[in-house]
């Protein structure tokens, strides 16, 4: 139901409310006009009011005090506690209570570890735990504290896991400091158990000395692995609660003297997170001191991100130089320059210990190495979701960060304190600064549809300033005097409206139709506003190409046309001279421009294969911001510009900020702040049950997967066993295994630094095809369901190769190349003997037909048209027999056949489609709204549509040198 | 200071409206054992016959926790905010925990003395209750945070307005509205009925 709906139900159920008898019924027939659905829902909540009685009136404090009685339970010596009778209470610590416990069934001794309900208060989180718990338990190595059992006691999950007679290495080392030899045997063992977690892919997250248990025997025992997931702060919850529920305090800060650089700004962590920890671990057992500990949390932090350690043979130079250098690639700050693995790890500790043992090892030099910042460009590759939270706690010690020295006229934004501005649920975009600095605007659909919010930098509250309207209101835009507002909105048919700074005296600027106009921009002198033709938010996500870009007088309306070309989020020049836009090259390239403010010739600013858009000016018009991911990730880059002729003074460089995707730039006027949508999101599969015969989704779809990755591009094996997606959005892009109905382990078919798109699993279900970047450029690939024999398929010397399509028989394998047509290969050849078959030219030469499905009787393939560099057109069969082409809708993607040979399901946006292909009528099965569908599987019995969904979330980051 | 001494709370109340949201983290862990030990007293007064105080456990770990002079108007806002969800994160728990327990799932059976009292009718009307109340969210969030503040932390109108800042009147409009709503959502069909 939309907005609008609902308040409109509300306002007459009020109102029935007020009338009784024939009034309220006379009420109801004139103010529904007919619209049946309308009464048939007031009517309902009219009786729905008159029988709720004392429904909810009497809150439920009996119930609420037994529930917090028995929430969390903790038991006594000798309590019987399933099959274990509880012996004695071992110690307390921050994951709870552990006791001594006998296994009456058994007949051994266990530990049984208590978590603290507050690790396990929400759904998500039991969920994880209990996969993390099993997978732990699947451990089966020496070095590895066995889990037995997980359970419940009361409300109060525990484990528990064998009982070991020792010392924690923590109690071991406040007892006397320990020897070469001894320190070397435990790290051993340590990075043995590593290894063999590696193997199962888990990670430990919380490798430290009171986590590292010494038997009496000598033999090191790590526990909890997999634990410290529990205490990891959530992103925002979907439901859009208060977000801090399930932390507890001190997370980031209170473990950071073992935490990896990654760890400690929330990246997403993986298997060398815990190598760095095991580093610092090892640096303590030899010097006895932390590597980057300080007298503050601020300077450790520091210390953790920006320098190297002391190095230990400084501490004792009778330490060996080698151990040395173990130490210090086990503590490089960069992932990908640290150990790569456990085993390697333990190989060189390996070896140093057979040398110490033999007495044969190398003599410590007087070498010494100088502490010194180190490079810290990683640091823009933070992962968004979770930086946010951690950077809310460490963005002051951000400030402490030794800069990259660049161009010495520009401001060093290195050294900016970055600080989130708003943390609501969903998106908020499009911020503008007043040019005070002093606050902002910004655009979010908090209250179901766009509204203009308006908050001051540094406060908490926001005001919405366009809450009268149901319309949708978009792109905000200060003006230069900072008085009113320019926006976007759809009311009154849509246009340019300006208000003023409060929210009030609303005026059109814009009248509806071809002039509208979007992302408006102001001129220096606040005479003028730039509009666009396109509603641009992102390069991806744009209508209408070529867009015009024109300037509307903001006193008289009147307008002038800019350019005809394709011109979309432009930017006025601080001192009036010149307009920045980007826009679509032919190929789908996208690029920055500048033109006279006048009018005339385009000068180019980029040109090349790296996405560059959103210019914004600098206010002292020496630079030209945009948002690109010529650095891997969208961030912020700048380049030296004379704003004259648009003539450019230098290269493009980076402005690091700590998000992985940044867009959506505003100064404030003075240069010293920059505001920016800091964008995030996750993507997760769900499945919904489909009756093919009524043509209806039956009930609410489930969520298969839950997570903060991009889970997408998903198929179904044949027999609709195992869900195939690829996890994207990282440097690491890999295809992932996961069963119908997400429960047991995530399998990785590929873990490495490639990119794997698009798997569809062959009809036999023994392979998956796919497309990688991991020959050089995209190809397409298979691999079998084991996740051995990966091949390349497809060796192509002049494009980009994707989306391969198994034919039904297995035999032949559709695919696309970039800016060309579609093609169809004979598997059963090796690359040198093909022909690759491409498809027949469409009528419109522009047009081509990317497959996507092959009819279950292999006569039909359908796709979808595009046109180079375009959005997509619309769905069209190709029928190989005949070679003809048919169109049958104007829009949608991915289009899956049902069993029938006759209908298909796509998506489009928000919304799930069944499309008859011989009547071609479609029908909307299912609305996401406003979460938009990335992916699309149909199990063989046309009865589980499993597709991806992406879950967005914006935050506005502002940037400050003061 | 003493973690459960009203300056020390009300300090962090104060500190969270400020924007430290590392506060907030603090104050779950105390707010948790305060209304805990208030249930189970108010539970022994129970079973030895005592009248049932009125007031709800929010309240009184409000007026035990929060030094009344010192704090903010935007503090205690937050705090009934964060209280209520607490509450309603409890008993769904509890309800849930009592379904599993009946059904004697997962990998150990637990005997059901903890969740005695409470009927599978009553469990099951929480957790419809709850999972109502996620839809009202999507539809119309104030309405579902005003049947939160009322129903599970047990507020008053006139609180329940100034925790969501609106008017008193604007509650009583949301009120009627969403528990008629809920009350169609989780009976079903009323024509049957």
């Amino acid at each position: 139901m939309d907005n609008e709906r609902w308040q409109l139900i509300e306002r007459l159920f009020h109102g029935a409310l007020e009338r009784e008898g024939g009034d309220r019924s006379s009420f109801l027939s004139e103010v529904c006009a007919g619209d049946e659905s309308l009464r048939q829902q007031i009517e309902g909540l009219l009786k729905a009011h008159d029988r709720a009685g004392e429904f909810i009136e009497r809150p439920p404090k009996d119930q609420a005090a037994r529930a917090l009685c028995a929430s969390e339970t903790t038991p006594s010596v000798n309590q019987q506690v399933g099959t274990y009778v509880v012996l004695s209470l071992l110690g307390k610590g921050g994951m709870g209570e552990v006791y001594l416990a006998q296994d009456t069934r058994l007949g051994r001794k266990v530990a049984l570890k208590f978590l603290p309900a507050r690790f396990t208060r929400n759904s998500e989180q039991l969920l994880r735990f209990g996969r993390e718990a099993r997978a732990a338990s699947a451990l089966n190595h020496p070095n590895i504290l066995t889990v037995h059992d997980i359970g419940q006691y009361g409300t109060t999950h525990f484990i528990a896991t064998e009982y070991i007679e020792g010392e924690t290495l923590r109690e071991r080392m406040d007892a006397g400091k320990l020897d070469l030899k001894e320190a070397l045997d435990i790290a051993i063992q340590v990075a043995g158990a590593l290894a063999a977690a590696l193997a199962e892919r888990i990670i430990h997250r919380d490798i430290k000395p009171e986590n590292i248990m010494i038997r009496r025997d000598g033999y090191v025992k790590v526990l909890d692995f997999g634990l410290a997931k529990l205490t990891e702060r959530q992103g925002i919850s979907h439901s859009g609660q208060a977000l801090s529920l399930d932390t507890q305090s001190g997370t980031v800060m209170g473990t950071i003297n073992y935490m990896s650089p990654e760890q400690a700004l929330g990246r997403e962590v993986d298997h060398r997170t815990d190598l760095f920890s095991l580093g610092a671990v090892l640096y303590e057992m030899v010097t006895g001191a932390l590597p980057f500990k300080n007298s503050t949390v601020a300077a450790s932090f520091d210390a953790l991100l920006n320098r190297a350690p002391d190095p230990v043979t400084e501490a004792d130079p009778a330490l060996p130089m080698e151990l040395e250098r173990i130490i210090g690639k086990a503590l490089e700050k960069d992932r990908e320059l640290r150990y790569q693995t456990a085993s390697d790890l333990r190989g060189d500790l390996a070896r140093l210990k057979r040398d110490v043992d033999s007495g044969i090892l190398p003599v410590t030099s007087s070498w010494v190495r100088f502490k010194k910042p180190v490079r810290v460009g990683w640091i823009a590759k933070v992962s968004a979701v979770a930086a946010l939270l951690a950077i809310v706690a460490v963005s002051s010690y951000l400030l402490l960060r030794p800069g990259a020295k660049t161009e010495p006229r520009g401001p060093d934004w290195s050294t900016a304190i970055v600080t989130p501005i708003t943390n609501q649920p969903g998106e908020e975009l499009f911020p503008s600064l007043s040019p005070d600095g002093k606050s902002l605007v910004y655009a979010s659909r908090a209250r179901g549809n766009w509204d203009i919010y308006w908050q001051r930098v540094g406060g908490q509250t926001s005001m919405n300033l366009t809450e009268d309207s149901t319309a949708d209101d978009n792109h905000p835009a200060f003006s230069p005097d900072g008085e009113v507002i320019a926006f976007r909105s759809e009311r009154q048919g849509g246009g340019i409206f300006i208000m003023s700074a409060s929210g009030e005296n609303i005026r059109r600027l814009t009248d509806p139709g071809e002039y509208s106009g979007y992302n408006p921009a102001w001129s220096p002198d606040g005479n003028e506003i730039l509009c666009t033709k396109a509603r641009t938010r992102d390069p991806y996500n744009r209508s209408v190409i070529p867009s015009r870009l024109w300037a509307v007088n903001a006193a008289t309306g009147e307008k002038r046309v800019v350019t005809e070309g394709d011109a979309v989020q432009a930017a006025w020049s601080p001192h009036g001279h010149r307009i920045a836009y980007w826009g679509l090259q032919k190929g789908g390239q996208r690029d920055l421009w500048t033109i006279p403010a006048a009018g005339g010739q385009p000068v180019p600013v980029t040109d090349d294969d790296a996405t560059d858009w959103n210019p914004v000016w600098s206010p002292d018009g020496k630079y030209l911001y945009f948002t690109s991911d010529r650095g891997g990730s969208m961030n912020l880059w700048r380049v030296p510009i004379e704003e004259e002729s648009g003539r450019m003074l230098g290269q493009p460089e980076a402005v690091r900020t700590p998000s992985s995707y940044s867009q959506h730039i505003t100064f404030s006027r003075d240069g010293r702040q920059i505001a920016y949508a800091n964008a995030f999101g996750n993507t997760n599969i769900r499945r919904a049950f489909f009756d093919p015969v009524r043509e209806r989704v039956l009930g609410q779809p489930i969520w298969i997967t839950q997570g903060r990755r991009q889970m997408t591009d998903l198929d179904l094996s044949p027999d609709g066993r195992w869900v195939v997606f690829s996890s994207q959005g990282e440097t690491q892009e890999d295809l992932i295994l996961v069963r119908r109905d997400g429960t047991g382990t995530l399998r990785h078919l590929t873990d490495d630094i490639h990119r794997d798109r698009g798997p569809r699993f062959s009809p036999d279900g023994s392979q998956v095809a796919f497309y990688s970047n991991r020959g050089g450029k995209f190809e397409i690939w298979t691999i079998n369901m084991d996740g051995s024999g990966l091949r390349q398929i497809t060796q192509s010397t002049t494009s980009t190769v994707f989306n391969p399509v198994w034919s039904p028989d297995g035999t032949g394998i559709a695919y696309t190349m970039l800016r060309g047509s579609g093609f169809i290969l004979d598997l059963r050849k090796p690359w040198t003997e093909q022909t690759p078959t491409p498809l027949p030219p469409m009528s419109d030469p522009e047009l081509r037909l990317v497959p996507w499905c092959w009819s279950p009787d292999g006569k039909t393939l359908a796709g979808w048209q595009a046109r180079i560099g375009q959005p997509k057109l619309g769905i069209v069969l190709y029928a190989t027999e005949s070679q003809q082409y048919e169109k049958l809708t104007d829009f949608g993607t991915r289009p899956t056949w049902l069993s029938d040979n006759r209908r298909l399901l796509f998506y489009d946006m928000d919304k799930l489609y069944l499309l008859d292909s011989k009547s071609k009528k479609v029908w909307t099965i299912l609305s996401t709204e406003p979460n938009e569908i990335t992916g699309l599987a149909l199990v063989r019995d046309d009865r589980h549509i499993y597709f991806s969904l992406r879950q967005a979330e914006a935050d506005i980051w502002l940037m400050s040198l003061d | 200071m003493e973690k459960r001494s009203p300056g020390y709370v009300t300090q962090l109340l104060n500190d969270w409206s400020d924007g430290d949201s590392a506060a907030l983290d603090e104050i779950m862990p105390i707010l948790y054992d305060e209304l805990r030990s208030l249930a189970a007293h108010y539970l022994r007064r129970e079973r030895v016959g005592h009248t049932l105080q009125p007031t709800a456990l929010v309240h009184e770990a409000y007026l035990r926790l929060v030094n009344q002079n010192e704090v903010r108007w935007q503090s205690r806002a937050h705090f009934f905010g964060v209280a209520a969800q607490m509450m309603r994160r409890v008993l769904i728990d509890h309800a849930r925990f009592h379904h599993r327990a009946k059904r004697g799932a997962g990998p150990l059976k637990v005997e059901l003395d903890q969740a005695e009292e409470l009927t599978d009718e009553q469990a099951d009307d929480i957790v419809a209750l709850d999972e109502a109340l996620d839809a009202l969210t999507r539809l119309d969030p104030r309405k579902a945070r005003v049947v939160e503040l009322r129903y599970f932390a047990g507020l008053s109108v006139e609180e329940t307005a100034e925790v969501l800042g609106v008017s008193p009147n604007t509650v009583t409009r949301d009120w009627v509205m969403a528990k008629a709503w809920l009350y169609k959502e989780i009976k079903g069909n009323l024509d049957n009925g």
